[in-house]
């Protein structure tokens, strides 16, 4: 079933540029034209907000508040694939705190608001997934299986949350023993195998569908493209792919357990603990070699495109009805030589929404997208 | 904001904003709705809050609020003096009181390990506690502490010591409200369920 019209309807207020601005959106391929600095971004980036609560451009609230106002809103109707509506509302600013509602009733948790429909950003600074440090893929991997898996951000947050407070009783040693980190530390332990055990299955599920998706970019003589789970852990497990999830959790359990217990000394030296989940990888190859340190501009480039479409197909699998999904593209094209270009039209999903922002429509839309043009003026 | 009120509700209306989940709009609205009351209520009303100092203690037994050396619960002679009931602070008393439910004593911990808070065991009503345990006579402890990272880190802390002294250490379930529909119920909240689902008997 055909399903593009996620969000019929985006206002914002005091959002970037815009001071106020309404937007009626259509099913299908929406592209926002205009010149470089009239805003085209911003509108991704607020749809973005709306679903993930973050921005994909920066982690300061004060950037994305228009000038001379204190915070900013964003809103919008939200269709459901049952036909069912909802609106959501956000608004933040600096120094003060967040609001969210859903159908006009607040929400205390931003866990109970967030992808309320599934979004992805294609963005130029995506090349970064590819070969930037490991933190770029550890947040793709982070919101990726939060899409996927309802229960991720609970098990994501506990550990994090221990994690952190581990690290405060490493610098505070006078006043915190072992029975105090223990209690931290089997918590720890419990969420951080729940975090590995899900990246683990994300990266496994993305694997097949890059692999699949790889060879229509690269056409006769495709490098060999390779994804794998590179646990943050001392003596990581390598499990073999029919491996019991079961008798996986525990292994994971141990592993970290005996990483914290190895590394203790080292430690409370560093005052940090050194290893762990916060240090997982997304290791990326190309022709048996590391990715980043082997693969030209445009391979990295491709990789990183590759790693956001079939992520997005994945998306549209895992929502089976129940939530839309919304593509975001800015920009990404421009590097890609026609080939890889009609490729990437190609592999689009046509039952997402989509928004393209461009300075003028591209000639090689596929025939099959019903296109609507936003011009994007200030 | 409020300039356009006298010096009198103005400083009232800055008093106001003090109290939890009142903002500007909220504490003008007050301020304002004193000015309808009788003069008479107004004085009992302010001679009230000037007794808090005075009057409000904290049981020695227990650390819940209190008029007199001990709390109304520690005083009561029916109630259960083999179990105790730990939470982390006086105002989560009432609550569980409301429920009928429970008949035994309880302890204030004043706070839980939190390390992100700068609290550690040393800010705790600990020496108090075990005073009471070696005191003898205590058979069970329940530990009513909240379900997030810091609460269940604190519940493990505490449960070994408890169980080290021999004592039945059990802890409140955490998961859905009565009359919840699974349906609305967030991801968190169903998986806390779960882990601490019960057999049917
Ligand atoms: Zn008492």
């Amino acid at each position: 079933m055909v399903f593009s019209d996620v969000i019929p309807r985006l206002e914002l207020r005091s959002f970037r540029n815009y001071c106020r601005a309404e937007f009626t959106l259509a099913p299908g391929l929406n592209l926002l034209t205009g010149a470089n600095g009239t805003g085209k971004t911003n509108v991704l980036e607020a749809i973005y907000y709306l679903a993930v609560l973050r921005s994909f451009r920066t982690r300061q609230i004060r950037d994305l508040v228009a000038w001379g106002a204190e915070s900013f809103q964003i809103k919008a109707d939200v269709r459901r694939p049952d036909f069912s509506a909802a609106t959501l509302r956000l608004a933040a600013g600096f120094g003060r705190e967040r609001e969210i509602s859903l159908n006009s009733a607040p929400v205390g948790k931003g866990s109970e608001f967030i992808h309320q429909f599934l979004c992805t950003a294609f963005i130029p600074e995506d090349i970064e997934l590819a070969r930037g440090p490991s933190a770029e893929r550890r947040r793709f991997l982070d919101i990726l299986s939060s899409q996927l898996d309802g229960a991720y951000l609970h098990d994501l947050h506990q550990f994090a949350q221990a994690l952190k407070s581990r690290n405060a009783m490493l610098r505070q040693p006078q006043r915190f023993g072992r029975r105090e980190t223990g209690v931290f530390e089997t918590i720890l332990v419990r969420h951080g195998a729940a975090v590995m055990m899900r990246r683990r299955r994300t990266i496994r599920i993305l694997r097949q569908r890059v692999l699949e998706d790889a060879p229509a970019f690269h056409g006769e003589m495709p490098p060999r493209l390779e994804l794998a789970y590179d646990p943050g852990v001392v003596k990581a497990v390598r499990p073999g792919e029919e491996e019991e999830e079961q008798t996986l959790a525990a292994r994971y359990e141990t592993a970290l357990m005996e990483s914290l217990e190895a590394n203790r000394a080292r430690d409370e030296q560093e005052r940090l603990t050194t290893w762990g989940p916060q240090r997982d990888d997304l290791a990326l190859f190309i022709s048996g070699k590391p990715l980043a340190a082997f693969g030209s501009e445009g391979q990295c480039r491709t990789f990183a495109l590759l790693l956001r479409l079939s992520s997005a197909r994945l998306l549209l699998e895992a929502a089976a009805g129940r939530r839309g999904v919304v593509l975001l593209i800015d920009d990404v094209l421009g590097e890609l030589d026609a080939a890889r270009r009609a490729a990437f039209w190609r592999l689009l999903p046509r039952q997402a929404q989509l928004f393209f922002a461009c300075t003028a429509p591209p000639a090689e839309i596929p025939a099959d997208l019903a296109v609507t043009i936003h011009p994007v003026s200030p | 904001m409020a300039s356009n009120y006298p010096p009198v509700l103005e400083e009232l209306i800055v008093g106001l904003r003090r109290l939890p989940g009142v903002g500007a709009r909220t504490a003008e609205r007050l301020a304002l709705s004193f000015t309808g009351w009788p003069a008479d209520d107004l004085r009992n009303f302010g001679a009230l809050l000037a007794a808090i100092p005075e009057r409000l203690r904290f049981c020695t037994g227990c650390g819940n609020f209190a008029e007199a050396e001990t709390c109304p619960i520690c005083a009561d002679p029916h109630r259960q003096r083999d179990v105790i009931c730990i939470v982390e602070q006086a105002i989560q008393i009432p609550a569980i009181e409301k429920t009928g439910c429970y008949r035994g004593l309880y302890h204030v911990l004043g706070g839980r390990l939190e390390p992100l808070a700068d609290k550690g065991p040393e800010t705790l009503r600990l020496a108090e506690l075990r005073t009471r345990l070696a005191a003898g006579g205590v058979r069970e402890i329940i530990l009513a502490v909240s379900s997030d990272v810091e609460g269940e880190a604190t519940a493990a802390w505490l449960a070994h010591e408890f169980r080290a002294a021999g004592l039945s250490v059990s802890r409140l379930a955490a998961g859905l409200p009565v009359g919840a529909d699974l349906g609305y119920a967030d991801a968190a909240t169903l998986a806390a369920a779960l882990n601490s689902r019960r057999r049917l008997e």
